[in-house]
């Protein structure tokens, strides 16, 4: 650009000297000022988000997806389907009657954590429980009132549901994922299962039967309570914690 | 102090967030990996690799059959094999592959299909697809995981359906 005009060979300091129109020192400090608050809100978004993730203020479950549906027949004798199960958190846990010593860890958590649920009032009402039984021939409704009645509970807070063998296998099988095998008289319940269903249908938590905690059990069915009685104001911060996989540690 | 100067400015306020992004992920991953431990959200996918033989479903690792046409592989990946090696379903079968490792990082690549697969130490892997074509396929290994990689290779085999024998 020089060369258009050799005779103007103007040093950095001539330069400078010369007038400039548009030069406004305030704008200058004020873009500046901008500068530091775009800065200073950038930080503090990142560190607001690091402490809503590591120190989850909000605590949700994940929504694992759409729990399977089903008809099946229960310990009195009626129909019921999934759908007649909505507006209640269920515990739905996969066992059978003959099951014995195998199951009876899985059955004593679950009978605490009806206990828990039964002192607070909660059971039958917000929470219920079904057991969906491996067993189509052994556990016939009756056997399934007979064992209700062992355990001391009844047909709104805990149901047992049993079906036809092909039924059971493609929902607890085919389904849940949950193996067993039906040999003749002999059923082998190989995995020990117990999930949690929110009252809109969608699967919360699996868990392992065998080793179920019954203070896991209660915090999670309150995490899902707490989510869905939840205001309107407060939905966007449990979706922010869906999106930030704020769940329990 | 004049328009060159405004044109500075300009330039920072681009230049310094490009800059000041990647060190905030940075001082993010830095302080979830040490003061919290990264972790697999939820303990479904997470599993201690040393006791393996005792946690289900490791402790038998094979190909279960959860109901008709539905089946599930679980497979402990370890160096420098698949265990079980050889997995064989009926065509049309859907198929949930269970992996975790035993030692080091692994992979699980079926060729052909979507299953495609990091196999880490302390977690599980699951992918779920349906196989429809008879004919066997290799499972590689495709995470450089140490002297003997290239020989770490399994077999799936996709019989015919009505020929197919449910077996384990």
């Amino acid at each position: 650009m020089h060369s258009s005009s050799p005779q103007v060979s103007a040093t950095p300091l001539q330069r400078s000297a010369r007038p400039v129109e548009d030069f406004h020192p305030a704008s200058a400090r004020w873009i500046r000022r901008v500068l530091y608050g775009v800065a200073g809100m950038f930080a503090a978004l990142v560190v607001l988000i690091l402490w809503f993730v590591i120190a989850r203020p909000v605590q949700v479950l994940p929504r694992i997806s759409q729990a399977p549906a089903f008809m099946l027949t229960d310990q009195d004798g009626r129909w019921v389907s999934d759908a007649d199960l909505r507006g209640s958190i269920l515990l739905i846990n996969f066992a059978h009657t003959r099951c014995g010593e195998r199951c009876a860890a899985m059955e004593r958590s679950l009978l605490t954590v009806v206990d828990s649920l039964r002192a607070d009032g909660r059971l039958g009402t917000q929470v219920r429980l079904a057991t969906i039984t491996v067993d189509a021939d052994g556990d016939t409704p009756d056997v399934l009132r007979a064992y209700a009645a062992r355990l001391n509970v009844a047909a709104p807070e805990w149901i047992f549901l049993t079906g036809s063998a092909r039924e059971l296998k493609q929902l607890i099988g085919g389904e849940y994922g949950v193996y067993y095998r039906v040999n003749g008289e002999t059923v082998d319940l190989v995995d020990q299962r117990v999930v949690l269903v929110d009252e809109t249908g969608l699967l919360r938590a699996e868990y392992d039967g065998a080793r179920l905690d019954p203070a896991i059990i209660l915090r999670d069915i309150g995490l899902v309570e707490q989510e869905a009685n939840s205001s309107d104001a407060a939905r966007p911060i449990y979706e922010a914690a869906h999106i930030f996989v704020c769940y329990p540690r | 102090m004049n328009r060159k100067y405004l044109g500075y400015l300009f330039e920072v306020a681009w230049i310094l967030p490009s800059v000041a992004v990647p060190i905030a992920f940075l001082v993010a991953i830095v302080i979830t990996a040490f003061a919290v431990g990264i972790a697999v959200p939820g303990e479904a996918g997470r599993i201690d690799p040393k006791a393996l033989n005792t946690t289900a479903p490791f402790d038998q690792p094979g190909l279960r059959e959860l109901a008709p046409g539905r089946y599930e592989a679980v497979v402990i990946a370890q160096l420098f094999n698949f265990s079980p090696g050889e997995i064989e379903i009926p065509a049309g079968s859907k198929v949930t592959f269970i992996v975790t490792s035993r030692d080091v990082i692994h992979g699980y690549k079926i060729e052909k299909s979507p299953i495609n697969m990091m196999v880490i130490p302390g977690q599980i892997s699951r992918m779920t697809t349906t196989f429809d074509t008879p004919g066997e396929y290799y499972i590689y290994c495709h995470e450089y995981c140490g002297a003997g990689h290239h020989l770490m290779v399994g077999k799936l085999i996709v019989k015919p359906a009505q020929t197919a024998s449910t077996n384990r």
